[in-house]
């Protein structure tokens, strides 16, 4: 009895060993791997460590950029945002004084358009003071594109009117070229000058999102850039939500912020 | 001296042998039992603190990914930020200003000449048409534009006629005049000065 009792204890104790055993070569495995595994993360977490740090040097300007951004892209927007250039030009010609007879969309040049026609390098200013002179875009350089947005307006009033609309259009934060301007009198029945019929052609440009092609290289801050900032900053935002406040009695300009 | 006689029985020495087998046996096996757990002990402790290790290098590689994503955000905007002012820079400088122009002629228009037409395109050029009470005042209305073209605070180069006729009617005298500007003056004043 005892004999058999021996070697039942015997026989687990063997088979317990080879149970340690197996799971000993399972956590040796683990474990070998897992080195591995973490020699190779802690190489990851330097490399990562280095981006952090030269992201780092941008980090304590993001609000300032946030805001220079904001601004920027009321000037710029990256999409033709047609209303808001309209509602400008609307806001802008009743507190000059001039009657809106009509304003038409004419077009907005399409990202999709032969690139030939519609795209245009953008001008990263390479020397100080170069602000119009054009820069040859290479593949590795952050390339954006420009295009145009076109609004026809018919407009009824004096020419002090036109002048004063013509300041505000000049002052306005988002940026509009005036590409023609035609002026008729109207006369009456009678045939007395009853004012002026004006035919303006508008530009607006819009902007898509920068796209960086080679990397994350940086493009070369221009040295207007503080000055266009606060140029910019300086001229009347016409809100969307102004269309609807009351016409303030003076149109001298004031900034509102987005 | 006789040989030594084995008093014990056979099966007795038999199952001593068997007693001594079994005996390294189960000592054998509680050997390799120590040493197996041991083993198993160790390299499950040093696999499981691996697995902490690794997991918490894992943890410190997504905040980092984080992190990263959240910085590269800002530079990308940075990015858009320079292009975009550099390109408001560059439309503002090339932008002109016409106000200017309506604001100047108004300033020279005599008393006597009323403006019924004007056009003003993105030429140096500007057509301006209307009705003058004497061929005296459209004269006067000429020299004021040629006068101010001397002054270099002015944005006028020269003036010409190109129509005038007598309304009978209204004894009213309509003309028609090209007036040419000083190249870029209408451009803003920055420009110029580089």
């Amino acid at each position: 009895m005892q004999l058999e009792k021996n070697i039942l204890i015997g026989s687990v104790l063997a088979l317990f060993s080879v149970l340690f055993l197996s799971g000993g070569i399972f956590f040796g495995q683990k474990y070998f791997k897992l080195q591995s595994t973490g020699s190779n993360l802690d190489a990851e977490v330097m490399k990562l460590t280095d981006t952090e740090n030269r992201l780092l040097e941008v980090n304590p300007q993001t609000k300032k950029i946030d805001e220079n951004l904001t601004t920027a892209l009321t000037s710029f927007p990256s999409d033709p945002s047609v209303p808001f250039f309209m509602t400008q030009l609307e806001i802008a010609a009743k507190e000059a004084g001039l009657d809106v007879e009509r304003l038409s969309f004419i077009k907005a040049e399409s990202q999709n358009k032969s690139e030939s026609v519609a795209k245009k390098p953008t001008s990263v200013p390479v020397a100080p003071g170069s602000a119009v002179s054009e820069t040859v875009v290479s593949e590795s350089t952050p390339s954006a594109s420009v295009y145009e947005v076109a609004v026809n307006g018919v407009f009824k009033g004096s020419l002090v009117s036109l002048e004063k609309f013509l300041k505000a259009i000049e002052t306005a934060r988002r940026i509009t070229a005036v590409k023609n301007i035609k002026i008729d009198e109207e006369k009456s029945s009678t045939g007395e000058s009853i004012g002026f019929t004006i035919s303006i052609s508008f530009v607006s440009y819009y902007m898509p999102k920068a796209v960086i092609a080679g990397g994350d290289q940086k493009p070369a801050m221009s040295s207007e850039f503080n000055a266009t900032i606060n140029e910019i900053s300086a001229y009347r935002y016409y809100g969307l939500s102004s269309i609807y406040a009351p016409v303030p009695a003076t149109s001298s300009p004031t900034t509102t912020s987005p | 001296m006789g040989s030594e006689i084995n008093l014990v029985p056979e099966s007795l020495v038999r199952k001593k042998g068997q007693v001594k087998n079994l005996k390294i046996f189960i000592a054998g096996s509680a050997g390799a039992f120590a040493l197996c757990f041991v083993g198993f002990l160790a390299f499950f402790l040093l696999a499981r603190s691996s697995e902490l290790e690794v997991n918490l290098v894992k943890a410190e590689v997504e905040k980092k990914n984080t992190s990263i994503e959240k910085l590269k955000t800002t530079q990308d905007k940075e990015t858009d930020l320079i292009l975009r002012v550099a390109e408001i820079s560059r439309t503002t400088a090339g932008r002109k200003r016409e106000s200017i122009f309506i604001s100047d002629l108004l300033k020279i228009v005599p008393f006597g000449i009323t403006i019924n037409k004007a056009t003003i395109d993105e030429t140096d050029k500007a057509i301006v048409g209307g009705t003058a009470v004497s061929y005296g005042t459209l004269a006067d209305f000429l020299s004021a534009v040629v006068l101010s073209a001397k002054n270099t605070g002015s944005i006028f180069s020269d003036a010409a006629l190109t129509e005038v006729s007598l309304k009978k009617d209204t004894g009213l005298i309509t003309f028609s005049l090209e007036v040419f500007l000083k190249p870029g003056v209408l451009l803003p004043k920055k420009v110029l000065d580089n």
